[in-house]
């Protein structure tokens, strides 16, 4: 049995912050901005929030 | 240590794929939780450019190297002071991580030099799990 593991889980759909970093907290979106130091900064961001970028094409296939 | 097995999540981003959570502690005691996918052709720790400044990385604890990705050659900015990185599941083993940061780079990708000196992982992709090995 996998163990779905411990940290923050995302329970919204990201692909509309396409390019964007997000701050989720209880798998929300709170925040977002173009720059991670900006959306640091938002005063509705907390230090224990968890911070993410969102990939351009985040529906799209990944390459890497 | 026993097999850590995890199952593959989609973290809003559409479809479930190997991502595992590090709680990572910076050179400057910044701490934070980052998703990274399970990256077998990463040499090392590769990660967007917006992480260095959120980890406490200062441009004079970078250095710029050519390095190859998919998409041809990119300049990559490379740590020159550890990181710290802990999987949340198992707390009391902490490793050194030296993160290579990229811009464009949108995913961050936990490869070889790094996760995989420390952990052996084996991909199970018919079951969207992968799992982890102390070494």
């Amino acid at each position: 049995m996998a163990a779905v593991q411990q940290g923050p889980e995302v329970l919204e759909d990201l692909t509309k912050y396409a390019g964007s970093w997000v701050a989720i907290r209880d798998g929300k979106v709170i925040a977002d901005a173009l720059d991670s130091v900006e959306l640091r900064n938002k005063p509705e961001v907390h230090k224990d929030d968890f911070l993410m970028p969102v990939p351009d094409a985040a529906s799209s296939a990944f390459l890497f | 240590m026993s097999e850590l097995v995890v199952a593959y999540r989609d973290l809003g981003l559409g479809e479930p794929r190997p991502f595992l959570i590090l709680n990572v502690t910076g050179p400057g005691g910044a701490k934070g939780p980052i998703a990274g996918l399970i990256d077998t052709g990463a040499d090392g720790t590769v990660l967007p450019a917006g992480y260095a400044p959120l980890m406490g990385y200062s441009p004079a604890d970078i250095a710029a190297q050519q390095g190859a990705g998919v998409g041809g050659s990119v300049t990559m900015h490379q740590a020159t002071k550890p990181s710290k990185a802990v999987i949340p599941e198992i707390p009391d083993f902490e490793f050194e991580i030296n993160p290579c940061f990229v811009e464009g780079c949108q995913i961050a990708l936990w490869g070889r030099k790094d996760l995989m000196q420390h952990f052996d992982v084996k991909i199970m992709e018919r079951k969207k799990q992968f799992a982890l090995t102390q070494a």
